[in-house]
């Protein structure tokens, strides 16, 4: 049974739309959620918490209706939302011990551990934390009541590289009992690489791909070559390219690689595919 | 039960400013003051509730509480709870000073005020039913709006102390409303109950239809 069962969401905005928006997430995985700003994020990470009340679609956690049940899913959720911007006149520890009293599964070592690994201090308020000591903190609130979904938006944002390799560390343990999910949002696309084995990728409240992260990079190829080289009948079939003075870099369908033969052929990663796919003219003019 | 429980227990611990304390004890003192109009001393909790609501904006409480294992129906009846928690405390603490506002000032013959006795807790009552009915309903209506609401709000409490003090000592017949002897004090226990079950209806009713809002509000 999927943890987390996403079906058919729509809200919409004044300026904005989120056109049925499906996913689900299998125990076990962990899950990148990518696209431009704007492009529905959190608008669907919204809608799945029941911050937003979605016009149409159904949003289900091990089974059972969210809004429903949306107490008891919590319990056994991990949110965060961004970096840590609530109660700023407050200290850590004040924050820690009235979250603890919401959870039947809080466990203060846990907790004592991750504040520890992210150098946490008790005493300092919200307001004395730099925007990535408030993304951990919003972490370690996340990680310490055995959540069997964490549920992620933007967590490494503001977080230097080594504390990133920290987090990613952190995620692969804690999926690694084949239990536990995560679903996170992102625009450090590396990371992605680092650790996804799904990927989503949302674009103007659509979601236009998804499945897992080696099948979708598999299906893209990156060709290379000189401007002569970048024929009509190429600039066709290329998802998006780009043209500079040496050449030219595109992105390809991998079913279409036949169409690029002699021209340089490299692995996609998932920064270009999003690269390329957003794209709203094939060209990109480098400055 | 026990996430109400605990939501009013994140309310005390990281929403209510300090200063709410400060007005307990204004509305305790300004019982003191002899032949004054003494529905204004438990006015000043309104701001002290004015003061948590815009603060809950400033911490962004409502998207913390959306992170929390509770519904937004819990949320709302705590938040009512609490209110009304301020707002019992403030009269409770009016009590004693009351008291002994009518031993002190038990030789003013023809008081132009109401003195200290049931009625201004009935009156003080149905001011905050009123107030609680339009500042809190609008916190959580689609904007979440608190300050111009809570004016509304304290304007509608002043209307109404300032009319019930003008019904009483200006209508004839009425004078069992105005003095505190025991066999008046008597006299005025109905009146008491009756504003008693309006605050509570008003506030039973303000939460639902807050919750009914709520539910539709984007965080």
């Amino acid at each position: 049974m999927a943890l987390l069962e996403v079906k058919n969401v729509c809200k919409s905005f004044e300026a904005f739309e989120l056109h049925d928006v499906s996913f689900e997430i299998e125990p076990g995985y962990i899950v990148g959620f990518i696209g431009r700003n704007g492009a529905g994020k959190t608008t669907t990470i919204k809608s799945i918490l029941n911050l937003t009340k979605p016009d149409a679609g159904t949003v289900r956690f091990m089974g059972r209706n969210m809004c429903e049940h949306e107490s008891d899913c919590k319990q056994q959720l991990g949110i965060v939302l961004g970096e840590f911007n609530y109660y700023s006149d407050k200290k850590l520890k004040s924050i820690a011990k009235v979250v603890s009293r919401f959870y039947s599964n809080w466990s203060y070592e846990t907790y004592c551990n991750y504040s520890k690994l992210f150098s946490l201090d008790e005493n300092k308020r919200v307001k004395e934390l730099s925007a990535g000591m408030k993304v951990k903190f919003a972490l370690a609130l996340a990680l310490s009541h055995d959540a069997k979904l964490l549920i992620l938006d933007e967590p490494t944002s503001g977080l230097d590289p080594v504390s990133r390799n920290e987090l990613m560390d952190v995620f692969r343990s804690i999926v690694s009992d084949g239990e536990h999910s995560i679903l996170f949002s992102t625009q450090i696309t590396s990371d992605l690489d680092k650790v996804a084995d799904y990927v989503i990728y949302i674009k103007q409240g659509k979601i236009i791909m998804s499945g897992d992260r080696e099948s979708i990079i598999n299906g893209f190829r990156l060709i290379q070559g000189s401007s002569d080289e970048l024929t009509p009948t190429l600039k066709d079939i290329l998802i998006g390219y780009n043209e500079n003075a040496f050449g030219f870099t595109g992105l390809i369908h991998e079913e279409d690689i036949q169409h690029a033969e002699g021209l340089r052929i490299a692995k996609a990663d998932i920064e270009s595919i999003m690269l390329f796919n957003e794209e709203t003219r094939k060209e990109r003019t480098m400055i | 039960m026990k996430n109400i429980r605990n939501l009013v227990y994140k309310e005390l611990k990281l929403l209510i400013h300090p200063v709410t304390i400060i007005y307990f004890f204004v509305s305790a003192g300004m019982a003191l003051i002899p032949d004054y109009p003494r529905f204004i001393g438990p006015f000043y909790i309104l701001v002290g509730i004015m003061i948590t609501m815009s603060t809950e904006a400033q911490y962004r409480d409502k998207e913390f509480c959306g992170i929390l294992p509770v519904t937004k129906a819990e949320t709302v009846k705590a938040r009512m709870i609490i209110v009304i928690l301020m707002e019992m405390i403030t009269i409770l603490a009016s009590v004693p000073t009351a008291i002994a506002a009518a031993a002190l000032y038990s030789d003013i013959a023809e008081p132009s005020m109401i003195a200290p006795n049931f009625i201004v807790i009935a009156e003080v009552l149905l001011g905050y039913a009123a107030a609680n009915t339009i500042m809190v309903s609008a916190n959580y209506r689609k904007r979440f709006k608190v300050i111009v609401p809570s004016i509304i709000g304290m304007l509608v409490y002043f209307m109404l102390g300032g009319f019930c003090e003008l019904f009483v000592t200006a209508l004839p017949g009425m004078e069992f409303m105005r003095t505190n002897t025991a066999a008046d004090l008597l006299r005025q226990i109905p009146y008491l109950i009756v504003s008693l079950l309006i605050y509570l209806l008003a506030g039973y009713l303000t939460c639902r239809s807050a919750i009914a809002s709520y539910e539709k509000a984007e965080i």
